[in-house]
C-alpha cells in the first residue's frame, strides 16, 4: 500500500514537465579579457533584442576553440564566440562557422584588411573589432631615442652591453612563429602564395632565398651574442625586458598594460629596416563569430552587426580592455588617439595571417625550425627546406 | 522498524521520481544514448534495492555504475573513435554536412528583401509566415511543408481587425511579435522555400531575401553540384558552366571532384584499422613513433630502476640501526615526495633553464653549458633527474617497510653460518624484498609508463625531431604524443588517431598488469620455503 503511494506521487510529479526550452537563450562565449565587458552590456543586449543572454568565460582561447570544435556538431555549443583569424582557418574547414551579411554602408566603416582577414572564398565570417601587430618596445631608460635601422638597433645594444648595462641586446619569443615570422618576410619570405584563387595552400614561400637569408640572420644574432644563445621562452624574453637587462623587445600591444603596471619608462616604435628592407611582422585580428549550429542565428547576427558594430560599443569594448580598434568611427576618436601604444601599433606595416585551412599546419612546424635554427643545431637551409615538406605533406600537397 | 521503512520507500520514491524527471527531459532533447544508460541503471536500482534476493548486489552497485560510467563507457568511446577519422575537416556527419552545402545561398545583385509577418498558435509556436515582395506581390509561407504559395491581400483567410495595415490574423492564428517571435526565429531562420528560379530565406529580424543556391544535393546519385564559386581577382561570384559535379567519397569522408579537388567541410567515416595500420605503414609516423615507443620504454625502465636502486641504498642506510639522527635524515627525504609533483617540475624547469642557477652555477665552477632543453640527450637525461628526485622517497618508504618485516633471525642464522654482508643482502634481503615489493616496481612501471606531466611541463615534449611530420618531440613518450596529436591546434588535430594509439597503451599496460599477477604467484612460492 505504503509504496503504491510513493509509485503514484512519483507519477503526479510527471505532471507539468516541460522539455527544457533551448531556443531564446543567446550563448556568448569569450575568454577572460572580454567575457566581463560582454557581462556588462548583457541587460543592454537583453532589453534590445528580447532575449535572454547567458556569457562564459574560458579563460584563454585554446581551451574555447577545443570546446567549440566538440560541442557545436552536437548542439551545445555558443551562438557567439570570439574568434581569432588566423584560427578559423580550421574552423571553417570543419564547417563550423556561419557566414555573415553586413551592407555595404556597415563594410566601410571597417578597416578593410581586417575585414578581408575574416573573409574567405568571399563570405565573411566575423565582426572584427581589434587588431595587432607586434612591435619593439624599447627601455627609454637605456635608449634616449628609438634607432632608424635595425643595424643602429644592434649597435646601440652592443654598446650598452660593453658598458654592462645590459645582458643582451634585444630579445623576443623566438621559438615561436608568429613572433619571428617578421626575420623571414624581410627579404620576401611569405607563407602561402597569393594567386587568382586565392591563397595557394600548396605553394609556399618559408623556404625561399630571402627566407634562408632571414634565418641566416636570427643565427647570426645568436652568435654574436647578441641574443641568448638559447632560444628562451615567452616569459622568459619579457622578464628580460622588465628587469632592464636588455634594451629592446618584441612584443605585442598586449603586455603594455604589464609594462606600464610594472613602472617601466617605455616606448614602441616599428621593427626598423634592416639592410634598407622592411621587415613585414604578422598583423592579427580578432573578432566575433556567429556558429553554424547555433539555434538563433538570426539573433545572434543581429546582435553582432546592429550593437556590437556601433561606436559606442567599440569603445566600451576600447576603454576596457584596449586593443587597437579596426571600426574607423572609433579611431578618430581623442581617447584612442592619444594612446601611444595605439598609434605605434595602429600603424605597423605587417602581412595579415593566412586564414586557409592549411595555415594549422604551419604553426607547430615552423616552431621547431626557429627553435632549430636558433640553437644552431640545423642550418637555416635545411632547417625551413625540412619544414615546408613537413608542412605540405601534413597538408596532403602534391 | 516501521519508520526506516517508510523512509526508505519515501527516499526510492523520490530517486525514481527525479529519474523520471531526467529520462523526460532527455527524451524531450533527444538524447537516446544518455536516457537509455540512465534508464537501465534506473530499473537496475530499483530492482536491487526492492528484491530481497538483491540485497548482496548493494554493496557493489554504486561501485558497479561508476565502473560503467568513468571506465567501460569512455574505453568503448575510444574504440569506435579509433575506428573512425575524427579530426579537422571531418568533425561533422554526413548529413549535416549536405545541410550545410544547401544552405549555402548567395546574394545576387538582382536580390530582393521581402517584409515577414509570423502567426502562431496559442502556445507561441510558429506555423505560417506571411510574405510581401517590393514589387508588391503577397506570399503566404507554411513552414510544416516548406511551401510558398502566392495569396491576394484580399483573401478572407486574412484579417485585418484594427485597420493598422497590418494582418492581425490568418487562418484565426494570432501574430507573433516582439519576445514570442524572438523567441521562435529558431524554428525557421533555415528554411529554404523556393521562389521561382532562386530560394528566399531569412536575412535579418525583419527581411526574407531571395538568394542564389551554390550548391545541389542529389540523395539519388549521391552527388553535390556546384552552380557558383567565387572569383578572387575580381572578388565576384560567377556562375560554374558548365556546373561541377562532385561525388561523395566515402573512404576519405569528402566531396570530391574529378580533378581531384575537394570541399570543405568533410565528414566523419569509418576507416577501419587505418588508424593502427599507421603507427607502422605510414612512412611520416613509423620513424618519430618507434622513437617515442622505446623512450617510454627506457624511461619507465630507467626511473623504476634508479628510484629503487636509490631508495634501497638510503632505506638500508636508515635501517641500521647505529645511524644517529635516523628520524631526521626521514624526514628531510620525504619532503619531495610530500611536494606536489607539479609544482617540483615547475621549479626544476627554472632550475635548469639556461638562464637560471644551475646553469650559471656550472658555468662559473667548470665553464661548461648544458643544454637541458635543446638537446635531445640532455632532454632526456633532465627528465631522469626530475623522475629519480620525484620518486626515489616513495621507494625508500615501501623498501623501508618491506626491509623491517624480514625477521631478524635470519640475519642471526647467516652471521653464525660466516656469510659475508654482501652474502647476506642477495640471499636473504633481497628476495625476500622483492616478494613483498615487486608488485609495487611493477606497478611503478605501469605508472611511469604513461608518466605525462613530467615530460609535458618539463620539456614539453622536448626538442623536436628535424624533419617529422608527426607532432612527436625527442623527449615525448606515448601519452605525451597522443596528446599532441589530438589537441596541439598547430599541427591540426587527429582524434581517431589520438583514440588509436590510446587503445594501444591501454592494451600494452594491460600485458605489463597480466604479467604482474603471474610475476607475484612465482615470487610467492620463495617465501613459502
Amino acid at each position: 500500500m505504503r509504496k503504491l503511494i510513493v509509485v503514484v506521487g512519483a507519477l503526479l510529479l510527471l505532471g507539468g514537465i516541460a522539455g527544457s526550452a533551448v531556443q531564446g537563450v543567446i550563448d556568448i562565449w569569450a575568454d577572460d579579457t572580454r567575457s566581463p565587458i560582454w557581462e556588462e552590456l548583457r541587460q543592454e543586449v537583453e532589453a534590445q533584442f528580447l532575449v535572454a543572454v547567458k556569457v562564459t568565460d574560458w579563460g584563454k582561447p585554446e581551451p574555447l576553440d577545443e570546446n567549440f570544435k566538440s560541442a557545436a556538431p552536437s548542439g551545445e555549443g555558443p551562438d557567439i564566440l570570439v574568434t581569432i583569424h588566423d584560427r578559423i582557418g580550421t574552423l571553417l574547414a570543419s564547417g563550423l562557422l556561419e557566414p555573415l551579411e553586413i551592407s555595404d554602408e556597415l563594410r566601410a566603416q571597417f578597416n578593410p584588411g581586417a575585414l578581408a582577414a575574416f573573409s574567405s572564398a568571399g563570405k565573411l565570417y566575423a565582426i572584427p573589432y581589434a587588431q595587432e601587430a607586434i612591435v619593439v618596445y624599447y627601455n627609454k631608460d637605456l635608449v634616449p631615442t628609438p634607432p632608424a635601422t635595425f643595424e643602429e638597433l644592434l649597435a646601440a645594444g652592443k654598446a650598452l652591453m660593453d658598458e654592462g648595462k645590459a645582458q643582451y641586446a634585444i630579445s623576443w619569443s623566438v621559438n615561436q612563429f608568429f613572433f619571428s615570422f617578421w626575420t623571414l618576410s624581410t627579404n620576401g619570405g611569405f607563407v602561402f602564395e597569393n594567386t587568382p584563387e586565392g591563397l595557394n595552400g600548396c605553394s609556399m614561400g618559408l623556404d625561399s632565398e630571402g627566407a634562408i637569408q632571414g634565418g641566416q640572420f636570427l643565427r647570426s644574432l645568436v652568435e654574436q651574442g647578441l641574443m641568448p644563445a638559447e632560444g628562451i621562452g615567452y616569459g622568459e624574453a619579457l622578464s628580460l625586458f622588465k628587469e632592464g637587462k636588455v634594451p629592446f623587445h618584441i612584443n605585442g600591444p598586449w603586455e603594455a598594460a604589464g609594462l606600464r603596471d610594472a613602472g617601466m619608462n617605455f616606448g614602441a616604435f616599428h621593427i626598423p629596416s634592416i639592410n634598407g628592407a622592411q621587415p613585414l611582422p604578422f598583423l592579427g585580428v580578432q573578432g566575433f563569430s556567429v556558429s553554424a549550429f547555433s539555434d538563433d542565428k538570426t539573433t545572434a547576427k543581429a546582435i553582432l552587426t546592429d550593437y556590437f558594430a556601433t561606436l559606442d560599443v567599440q569603445k566600451t569594448f576600447f576603454l576596457k580592455n584596449p586593443r587597437i580598434p579596426v571600426f574607423l568611427p572609433l579611431l578618430d576618436d581623442p581617447d584612442v588617439k592619444a594612446d601611444e601604444v595605439v598609434a605605434v601599433v595602429g600603424s605597423a606595416p605587417g602581412t595579415p595571417m593566412p586564414n586557409i585551412p592549411e595555415m594549422g599546419n604551419v604553426w607547430g612546424a615552423m616552431d621547431n625550425a626557429f627553435n632549430l635554427i636558433a640553437s644552431g643545431q640545423e642550418s637555416a637551409d635545411s632547417a625551413l627546406h625540412n619544414a615546408v615538406a613537413t608542412i605540405k605533406a601534413a597538408n596532403n600537397c602534391p | 522498524m516501521w519508520v526506516w521503512t517508510l523512509v526508505k520507500w519515501l527516499l526510492l520514491g523520490l530517486l525514481d521520481a527525479l529519474g523520471i524527471l531526467a529520462l523526460v527531459t532527455l527524451g524531450f532533447d533527444s538524447q537516446w544514448t544518455l536516457l537509455g544508460i540512465l534508464g537501465f541503471g534506473l530499473i537496475l536500482t530499483n530492482v536491487v534495492l526492492v528484491l530481497p534476493h538483491a540485497y548482496p548486489l548493494r554493496y557493489i552497485l554504486p561501485g558497479l555504475i561508476f565502473f560503467a560510467a568513468f571506465v567501460v563507457y569512455p574505453m568503448l568511446y575510444s574504440v569506435y573513435l579509433s575506428l573512425t577519422n575524427l579530426s579537422t575537416g571531418h568533425l561533422l556527419s554526413k548529413a549535416q554536412v549536405i545541410d550545410q552545402l544547401q544552405g549555402q545561398l548567395l546574394r545576387w545583385e538582382d536580390s530582393q528583401t521581402l517584409t515577414y509577418w509570423a502567426y502562431g498558435d496559442a502556445q507561441g509556436e510558429a506555423i505560417l509566415l506571411l510574405l510581401k515582395g517590393s514589387d508588391e506581390g503577397w506570399w503566404l509561407a507554411t513552414l510544416a511543408d516548406r511551401s510558398l504559395q502566392a495569396i491576394d491581400p484580399a483573401d478572407a483567410r486574412l484579417s485585418d481587425a484594427d485597420g493598422d495595415g497590418v494582418f492581425d490574423q490568418v487562418d484565426g492564428l494570432g501574430r507573433l511579435q516582439g519576445g514570442a517571435l524572438a523567441q521562435q526565429m529558431g524554428t525557421f531562420e533555415n528554411t529554404i522555400f523556393p521562389y521561382g528560379e532562386d530560394v528566399i530565406r531569412v536575412s535579418s529580424l525583419r527581411e526574407f531575401r531571395t538568394y542564389k543556391r551554390q550548391f545541389h544535393y542529389d540523395p539519388q546519385s549521391d552527388q553535390v553540384t556546384q552552380h557558383y564559386r567565387f572569383d578572387e581577382p575580381t572578388q565576384r561570384w560567377m556562375a560554374v558552366e558548365p556546373a561541377k559535379v562532385l561525388r561523395a567519397d566515402e573512404g576519405q569522408g569528402f566531396f570530391v571532384a574529378e580533378d581531384g579537388v575537394v570541399l570543405t567541410p568533410g565528414w566523419q567515416v569509418w576507416v577501419g584499422w587505418s588508424n593502427y595500420l599507421d603507427t607502422f605503414r605510414n612512412p611520416r609516423i613509423v620513424a618519430p613513433f618507434l622513437g617515442v615507443f622505446s623512450w617510454t620504454v627506457a624511461f619507465a625502465l630507467l626511473s623504476v630502476l634508479l628510484t629503487f636502486g636509490l631508495g634501497l641504498l638510503l632505506a638500508m642506510l636508515l635501517n641500521d640501526e647505529g645511524m644517529r639522527f635516523r628520524r631526521y635524515y626521514r624526514a628531510l627525504l620525504i619532503l619531495p615526495w610530500a611536494i606536489p609533483s607539479f609544482i617540483s617540475i615547475m621549479v626544476w624547469r627554472g632550475l635548469l633553464n639556461p638562464l637560471g642557477p644551475a646553469s650559471s652555477l656550472l658555468d662559473s665552477l667548470f665553464g661548461i653549458s648544458i643544454p637541458w632543453f635543446n638537446d635531445p640527450f640532455w632532454a632526456k637525461a633532465g627528465i631522469i633527474l626530475l623522475n629519480l628526485w620525484l620518486g626515489f622517497p616513495y621507494m625508500m618508504t615501501i623498501t623501508l617497510g618491506a626491509l623491517q618485516g624480514i625477521s631478524g633471525e635470519l640475519y642471526e642464522a647467516a652471521y653464525v653460518d660466516g656469510a659475508s654482508r654482501w652474502k647476506q643482502f642477495r640471499t636473504i634481503t633481497f628476495p625476500l624484498l622483492l616478494v613483498a615489493v615487486g608488485p609495487l616496481l611493477v606497478g611503478s612501471f605501469a605508472y611511469n609508463f604513461n608518466n605525462f606531466n613530467v615530460i609535458f611541463l618539463f620539456t614539453g615534449g622536448g626538442p623536436p625531431i628535424p624533419g617529422a611530420q608527426t607532432p612527436a618531440g625527442s623527449s615525448d613518450i606515448l601519452i605525451s604524443y597522443t596528446y599532441q596529436v589530438a589537441f596541439n591546434g598547430g599541427w591540426g588535430q587527429q582524434y581517431g588517431f589520438a583514440a588509436a594509439i590510446t587503445i594501444g597503451i591501454f592494451l600494452l599496460v594491460g600485458v605489463i598488469s597480466a604479467v604482474n599477477f603471474k610475476f607475484t604467484g612465482a615470487l610467492e612460492e620463495v617465501s613459502q620455503d
